[in-house]
Order: C-alpha cells, then sequence, then structure tokens
C-alpha cells in the first residue's frame, strides 16, 4: 500500500490515545480531534462533486460576508478554499470530542473531522451524502472554523458552532456575525512593547566622579577700584589654594570637607592673609547624570584689627548651599543658590572703634555652557542680594546702605586632561545698587571692586 | 519721714529687731562737681582733602579752622554721661578750645565759633560727606550742616583757652530729643587750635551733682 504524506500524519495522528500524541523529545501535541484511525483505509482525495461544490459555495458565502474584516475570522475563509478533502469509506462512531450539532447524526456517525491546526485536511464519512446542500456548505465553514480561529478557542465546540450558525443563517449579516465574533473570540492580548531597561547610570566622563576629591591653585585678579575705598581698600589679586577630600560616603553620595588659605596681594604694602576657609561638603544625590552637592562654608577672617588698618573687610562669614548640576552631550546646567548669615567686622578709626554689620545674603547662580569632549565652555549669571550694611560707632549709627544688589556675570572655560582640571573665568559686575560692588560684600573672597578674572589648576584623585 | 531699722542682737535672750522712726534724721548731701572729658570723636574735614580716612585729619596735634577748613567734635555716649547735669546760667556746659601760640588770640576770640551739627557724622567725614555712603551720608551744604543762629563766640578767655556755652545744645538736643550729633567748629579767619593728640585737646565740661547721705 502506497502511503503518501497526508495519510501517514492522519496515521500518525490516530496511533496516539485520544488527543495526545508524543513527539520528538517528549513534547506532546494534541492532534485534531483524536480517533482510532480507522477511517484511514481507503480513503481518497475529493476534486470533484458536491462536496467541491459545497466548499466553492461556503467560501463564496464567507467572503460575501467579508468574514475576512472581523477579527478573529481573518484566516476563514483561506482555511476553506485550501483545505485539502478526503473522503473515507467507512463510516466512524463520534468520540466524547465530537459531540456537537455539526459533528454526528442522530446515530452518532461522524460527518467530518479536521485537525484544529491551520492547513489541516478535511475528511468526510459516507454518512456526509446524507446531507443537503445548505448542511454541506455549513460542514464546510464549521471544519473551517476549527482551523482557523485562535488557538484558545478553536476546539471549543460551543463557540465553533454558534460562529457556524452566524455565518450560515440565511439572513446573516456581515454584522451580525461580527457582534457574534465579538462575543465569543476572545480580544487578542496586546504585544506591549518590552519596559525599557532601567536606565543604565552611564555617567558622562566629567561627572559622578568616583574620585570627587581635589586639590588646587587658583589665582584672582581683580579689577577696578572699589567704589568706596573709605571702607574697602584696593587689593590687586588673590592667591588661593584649596584640598577638598571626601574619605567618607560613597561613589554616589561622597562626604567630606575642604580647606581653603589665601594670600592678598595690595595696591600698596605687602601681602597680607586672606581669608581661612573650611568647609564641610557632602554629595547628596548623583543619578541620572544628576549630581546635588551640599556645603557649609565658613571663611574666617585671619587678620587682627591692627592688621586690618582703613579695612572694612575683616568678617566671618558662614555659609550654607546647595548646588544641582547635570551634563549630558552636548550641555550642562548647573544652579546653584547660598544663604550667607549676617556677621560684622570691627574697625578702630581714629579714637572710636566702629562696627560694620553685614546682613545676610542669598546669592542664586546659574551656569550654562557647552561640552565639546573634555572641554567645558559656557557662561554664568549671579546675583547677591544683601540685607543692609549698617555701621556704628560711639552714637553714630547710620548706613551706608539698606538692601542692595549685586550682578555679576561672565564667561568660563574648563579643559579636563585626566585628572587635571585647568579652569578660567572671568566675572563682571553687571548691574548694582548705586554705589556698591563686590566690596559690599565684605569678603574678599566673594570679590572686590567690579569684578576679576581667575585662573584656575587642580588635579582629581 | 525718715525710718531706719535698728537691729539688737540676740544676747541671753534679748532679742528684738525694731523699727525705729527718726524724723530727726539730717537730708543727704547735695555735691556739685565739675567733671571735664576730652572729646572722643575729632575730625577736621577740609575743601581740600578728599581722602576720608587721611592721617592728617584725626587724631593731629593741631588742627587749622578757617573758611575752608572745620573741626568736628562729639563726646560720645555724652546723653547717657550728663545723667546728673544741673543746667543753671552759673553753672554751663562747656567746650574748652586753646589755641596755639602762633594764633593772634584776639582774631580767635573773635571768629572762633562752635555750632550744633544738624547731621550725624562718623570718622571718615569729609568736606563733601558726613560719612561715605551712596548719598545719605552727604552733606546738604559743604562744609557741614549747622545753624548760624545757633552757633556760639567765645563768653570767655582764660589765657589761651576759649570757652563756649552750649548749655542750650545739652538740654534740648543731647538730653531732650536724645540726639548727640556733636559740634562743629568754625571760623572765618584762620586759626589754629590743638588737636585730640596733644595734651591740650578740645575738652567738654559741666557740673553735675550727687547725693550722699
Amino acid at each position: 500500500m502506497k502511503v503518501s504524506l497526508i495519510p501517514a500524519l492522519f496515521a500518525l495522528a490516530t496511533l496516539a490515545h485520544a488527543g495526545t500524541v508524543k513527539v520528538g523529545n517528549g513534547g506532546v501535541v494534541k492532534v485534531g480531534n483524536g480517533d482510532d484511525g480507522s477511517d484511514l483505509e481507503g480513503f481518497e482525495k475529493i476534486e470533484k462533486g458536491v462536496l467541491v461544490e459545497t466548499r466553492q459555495m461556503a467560501l463564496d458565502r464567507v467572503e460575501k460576508l467579508n468574514v475576512a474584516g472581523i477579527r478573529g475570522l481573518g484566516d476563514l475563509a483561506p482555511e476553506i478554499e485550501r483545505t485539502p478533502l478526503y473522503r473515507a469509506k467507512k463510516d466512524v462512531q463520534a468520540l466524547p470530542e465530537d459531540q456537537g450539532t455539526f459533528h454526528t447524526d442522530f446515530q452518532g456517525r461522524v460527518y467530518a473531522r479536521t485537525f484544529a491546526r491551520p492547513h489541516a485536511a478535511t475528511r468526510f464519512f459516507p454518512v456526509v451524502e446524507s446531507l443537503d446542500r445548505n448542511q454541506l456548505v455549513a460542514l464546510h465553514v464549521h471544519e473551517g472554523l476549527h482551523r482557523a480561529l485562535p488557538e484558545s478557542i478553536r476546539e471549543n465546540e460551543a463557540i465553533v458552532s454558534r460562529l457556524t450558525l452566524a455565518i450560515t443563517t440565511p439572513d446573516a449579516t456581515h454584522d451580525q456575525v461580527a457582534d457574534v465574533a465579538k462575543s465569543v473570540i476572545p480580544p487578542e492580548p496586546v504585544a506591549l512593547p518590552a519596559a525599557p531597561a532601567p536606565e543604565a547610570f552611564t555617567p558622562h566622563p566629567l561627572i559622578a566622579r568616583p574620585e570627587p576629591s581635589q586639590t588646587g591653585y587658583k589665582v584672582r585678579q581683580f579689577l577696578g577700584t572699589p567704589k568706596n575705598t573709605a571702607y574697602f581698600p584696593e587689593y590687586e589679586r588673590i592667591h588661593i589654594v584649596h584640598s577638598y577630600l571626601y574619605p567618607f560616603g560613597d561613589d554616589d553620595a561622597p562626604v567630606g570637607m575642604g580647606l581653603e588659605a589665601s594670600i592678598i596681594e595690595r595696591k600698596s604694602g605687602g601681602p597680607i592673609l586672606g581669608p581661612l576657609g573650611i568647609s564641610g561638603r557632602t554629595r547628596l544625590w548623583s543619578k541620572r547624570n544628576f549630581e546635588i552637592d551640599g556645603t557649609l562654608r565658613a571663611s574666617l577672617n585671619t587678620l587682627s584689627s591692627d592688621e586690618l588698618v582703613n579695612s572694612a573687610y575683616g568678617r566671618d562669614v558662614w555659609t550654607v548651599g546647595l548646588a544641582m548640576r547635570k551634563i549630558f552631550n552636548p550641555v550642562y546646567v548647573e544652579n546653584f543658590i547660598d544663604y550667607s548669615f549676617a556677621s560684622m567686622s570691627k574697625r578702630r578709626i581714629g579714637n572710636t572703634n566702629y562696627q560694620f554689620d553685614y546682613g545676610s545674603v542669598i546669592h542664586p547662580k546659574f551656569r550654562f555652557g557647552a561640552v565639546l569632549g573634555d572641554v567645558q565652555a559656557g557662561v554664568f549669571l549671579d546675583m547677591h542680594l544683601a540685607d543692609e550694611l549698617k555701621l556704628k560707632g560711639g552714637d553714630f549709627n547710620e548706613g551706608p546702605v539698606g538692601r542692595y544688589r549685586i550682578v555679576t556675570g561672565g564667561p568660563e572655560i574648563t579643559w579636563t586632561i585626566g585628572h587635571l582640571i585647568v579652569s578660567g573665568t572671568g566675572r563682571f559686575l553687571i548691574d548694582a545698587t548705586q554705589d556698591t560692588d563686590l566690596s559690599y560684600l565684605g569678603n574678599p573672597a566673594d570679590g572686590i571692586g567690579k569684578g576679576s578674572v581667575e585662573l584656575s589648576l587642580g588635579y582629581q584623585f | 519721714m525718715w525710718s531706719r531699722i535698728l537691729c539688737t542682737l540676740p544676747l541671753l535672750g534679748l532679742a528684738g529687731c525694731e523699727l525705729v522712726s527718726t524724723n530727726n534724721s539730717p537730708p543727704p548731701r547735695r555735691i556739685v562737681h565739675t567733671v571735664a572729658y576730652d572729646f572722643d570723636a575729632v575730625k577736621q574735614i577740609s575743601s581740600s582733602i578728599f581722602s576720608p580716612d587721611d592721617d592728617s585729619t584725626m587724631l593731629a596735634k593741631r588742627y587749622t579752622v578757617s573758611p575752608s577748613s572745620r573741626v568736628l567734635v562729639r563726646f560720645e555716649k555724652l546723653r547717657k554721661k550728663i545723667g546728673n547735669f544741673i543746667y543753671a546760667e552759673d553753672n554751663p556746659m562747656l567746650v574748652h578750645i586753646r589755641i596755639t601760640p602762633e594764633t593772634d588770640p584776639a582774631v580767635a576770640q573773635a571768629n572762633l565759633k562752635v555750632c550744633p551739627l544738624k547731621k550725624t557724622w562718623m570718622m571718615l567725614a569729609t568736606w563733601r560727606e558726613a560719612y561715605p555712603s551712596s548719598g545719605e551720608g552727604h552733606w546738604s551744604k559743604r562744609g557741614g550742616d549747622f545753624n548760624p543762629a545757633r552757633c556760639r563766640t567765645a563768653i570767655a578767655m582764660d589765657g589761651d583757652t576759649l570757652d563756649f556755652d552750649v548749655s542750650d545744645w545739652a538740654q534740648d538736643d543731647v538730653r531732650a530729643r536724645g540726639k548727640n550729633r556733636g559740634l562743629i567748629v568754625i571760623s572765618s579767619e584762620d586759626v589754629e587750635i590743638y588737636g585730640d593728640s596733644s595734651s591740650f585737646a578740645p575738652s567738654l565740661t559741666w557740673t553735675e551733682s550727687t547725693d550722699e547721705y
């Protein structure tokens, strides 16, 4: 007996117990209705006759109803059209899975079977000849639904029968079929786009450094003469060395302290010691290319009254500050906000001791620029908004100035060469309350006169 | 009624304190004395000196007083000091200014005047401003703000020292209004006076009383 491929498949299926067959490496595949294969002997392919004609009629019907445009029924027409048709020579009795209007007659003889998978063949049994053309059309549609419906329901006899009735009803319409399909065919699971993986923190090489400690030197050349040299003498430049160490915390939130010492060159007279800077520093946050740093700084006067002759400088300034920084190609943005507490300095003029009372200062600053490889180049803009500066001594208790503002800005550039950081900054007075300037901040470390140009060299480790 | 409490120490059963009324106690004795203080703040202002902290304008031994050069004087915290000041015609508050030997006493007596100031000042005052500031510190009139009608000429000259009665100023400005803006020494002729670094610094005297019981 010649065994062609298709009968071989049927034979394979029927060797299994009802419903399953072991395949390959032990995986189990359910093969259609499952039967004992007794119908396989002598089946022949159908190429003409009423079954072919009614198949075409079934195809015409589903195309007329445009079931292809109904969700879940898009494959019905092709399945009806292309399924190979076979005729068995002997009838078979129904199995438990064959229970249903379209499968058996009243004697339990099966009309037709197909595997519930796409492109499977359809087998017709001799009892099918008792059906009229309309019934054969319904049978073609029914078997086609077993192959065309979504896998989750294609073996659900109730659903398949209901759809068969909807399609084959004489006055069926597209909308009616669509309504039934909508009610019995489950919605397709929406293929959600894969959730993006948590953003891997790939820090820009210029920030989120696991090496925030730094030591360095800077020189700042002051520009212009202070507006009030009676209070604020003119200084030439200031030299500052600093060391910021972060031994505590972790890579994302280092904690440390800083030291700054300075020397001031005066226009006349020898150099004097500048303010001593002590600071506590911590990185509060470091994620998504953001850095937020907090600082508490003290700029302490190092000179006695005798050494600070003719000067209103010499106050101790305590400042708390917050810096928010983000660097991402091709720009960087940084916001600062500092608050300096009120303090005072003393000076003896003639026989009278005078006290300069500096009010508190709020200092917002904004930096913005471009990142070009290892170079950052940009501008900054800041404002010092200060409470009044009051002067008192003896029976004198007046001005010299109430609430005042000092606005500065300028260019800046930083070049990072491995661990080395070289930077240059220009700071220029843009606007200020009448007759005030940077000297009115009372701290050479904050500025003098009309601005400064600065060159800085640092080593990061 | 004067009273005093007389307590008897307890002695073997004898004890007690008894309030003793003493209507016959003598009244407290008022002691009147003169106090003298050098001025704390002495500052020269001149139309030819622009630097507020010019060394020649403070802590100097001598100052020139002229139409273009004046001297500011102030005794700090005077209001607290003159609490017991007794104002009377025979007990005035006096400013004492001693002229240098090179100065003609007649010229000094005829031209030197002491005037209460209308604006407060500090030791960085100049001919233009009472204190360095953004404008508020400027004299409304260069050379100092004062009312010429309140200026005082010397009431007496003791040797080279001229005495100026400033009792009205002490009463009206310092004590009554609590305003001690100091005084300005002016002259329409050149007069040289001793400064605050000399032994004859400008000074202030007044009479005050205390009660002694």
